[in-house]
């Protein structure tokens, strides 16, 4: 039970985590910092899955900016 | 340093380093094959696999945990910690390899979600040797993760020195819960007294290592430097090597630089993450941290352009045939004339 509890809520972060990434590539990182522009396609690779993990922490960072 | 972003910080050097790891693999692969072939005839090709990649990240985490305070005790190790970040990378992926095919090995024959198989198909949870160990892994693995998904500059900027600094600290974290889950998994497996005694030495090392790079800091930092009129003696002129620094700690470590027959003094902490300056070396004429290579001009503390980074620059005068230096900064990024030797000789 535990466990089940423990799996939804780590798959639903994720989840969260992957739309608000889309949101994040196209608009959320160069609102966030602005030297992201122009960045090469393979940045955008290498920060993806950092932004899927850490999206609370980036979400925070940018209501608070 | 923060003029829009690369994917990689490459230079000749980074090349170079990445390219030992990969022979080093590659080199390790073939003797571990080798070996298990001679001595386990019978094993499967996907459990060496999963055992070769397991060593492997374990070993590779034990040199990422050491090599920063070896560095402290023994300059002759700062060329390996230059590219910590890509060996720690490195060290994910054969941990995630590892991981991988021990789930698909282990948890992709029942009909139970393989993530669910990992907590759920050994329930021995309040058993010491029949511990499911795998989740330990699990979990240590995640902690890998985060830290090697965060490892570019984008990320230290944006999650702020603080928030960054915290999730790397997890280190030790994973590393605990990598201990317990190659001793648990040992004694499940009933691994040799040899592999024992491999782990339990290994892990004496990272704490002994440690705790000895701890006291030679400390002692360094209890150590009363001579002051005079608010200046701090450094030493003496001829005790500086070229190109190298002399660091003097008086509230802050400042590390004092000879370069072209002149010094220049700057606060030790490197803007990126902190890296120890005067560990580093002068190249190029620029002060070059031991770290990852962020570049400060001497007389100026100021990153060359296009770069924006500046550290805190110091004032030097000799008097009584002792170099010294002021411990109140000029301010970041602020010209101070260089002392010339050659004006002293
Ligand atoms: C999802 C995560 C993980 C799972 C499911 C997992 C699973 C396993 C299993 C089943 C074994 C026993 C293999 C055998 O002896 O046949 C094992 C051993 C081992 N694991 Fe993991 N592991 C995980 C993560 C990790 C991580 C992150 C590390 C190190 C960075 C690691 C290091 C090791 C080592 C050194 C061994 C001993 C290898 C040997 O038996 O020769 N594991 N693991
Ligand atoms: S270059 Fe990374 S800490 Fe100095």
């Amino acid at each position: 039970m535990i466990v089940d509890i423990l799996l939804i809520l780590m798959g639903v972060y994720l989840l969260l985590g992957i739309v608000f990434s889309i949101y994040f590539i196209f608009a959320g990182a160069s609102k966030l910092d602005e030297d992201v522009k122009g960045s090469p396609w393979h940045f955008w690779l290498i920060i993806w899955p950092g932004s899927v993990l850490l999206w609370s922490v980036l979400l925070l960072k940018m209501i608070r900016k | 340093m923060s003029v829009g972003y690369t994917s990689i910080l490459w230079n000749s050097e980074k090349k170079r380093y990445d390219r030992g790891i990969l022979i080093f693999i590659v080199l390790y692969m073939l003797v571990f094959y080798g070996l298990h072939a001679l001595v386990h005839p019978e094993a499967t090709f996907e459990t060496l696999l999963i055992r070769a990649f397991g060593i492997l990240a374990f070993f590779l985490l034990h040199v990422i945990l050491v090599i920063g305070p070896l560095s402290r005790l023994n300059p002759a190790f700062l060329p390996l910690l230059y590219n910590r970040r890509h060996l720690g990378v490195s060290m994910f992926l054969t941990a995630l390899v590892h991981g991988t095919f021990s789930v698909i090995q282990f948890h992709t024959l029942g009909d139970m979600n393989p993530i669910r198989s990992i907590f759920l198909s050994n329930m021995e949870y309040f058993s010491l040797v029949q511990f499911p160990f795998q989740i330990l892994g699990f979990f240590s693995l995640i902690i890998l993760g985060l830290m090697a998904v965060s490892s570019h500059d984008f990320w230290l900027k944006n999650l702020g020195p603080v928030v960054w600094k915290k999730l790397h600290m997890l280190v030790y974290v994973a590393y605990a819960l990598i201990i317990l889950h190659v001793v648990l998994g040992a004694i499940q497996n009933e691994k040799s007294l040899v592999f024992f005694g491999i782990v339990l030495g290994s892990f004496i090392a990272v704490c002994t290592i440690h705790l000895v790079a701890g006291q030679r800091e400390k002692k360094i930092d209890e150590e009363k430097p001579i002051v005079d009129n608010g200046f701090v003696m450094v030493c003496k002129p001829h005790e500086f090597e070229d190109n190298r620094a002399k660091i003097v700690l008086w509230g802050e470590r400042i590390a004092v630089f000879k370069y072209d027959g002149k010094l220049s003094a700057v606060h030790n902490v490197c803007k990126h993450q902190g890296g120890p300056l005067g560990e580093g070396k002068v190249v190029d004429g620029c002060i070059t941290c031991p770290w990852h290579g962020y570049q400060y001009l001497p007389g100026n503390g100021q990153s060359p352009p296009p770069f924006n980074e500046k550290v805190a620059t110091y004032e030097l005068k000799i008097q009584d045939g002792y170099v010294w230096v002021n411990p109140e900064t000029k301010g970041e990024g602020e010209p101070v004339e260089p002392l010339n030797l050659k004006d002293y000789e």
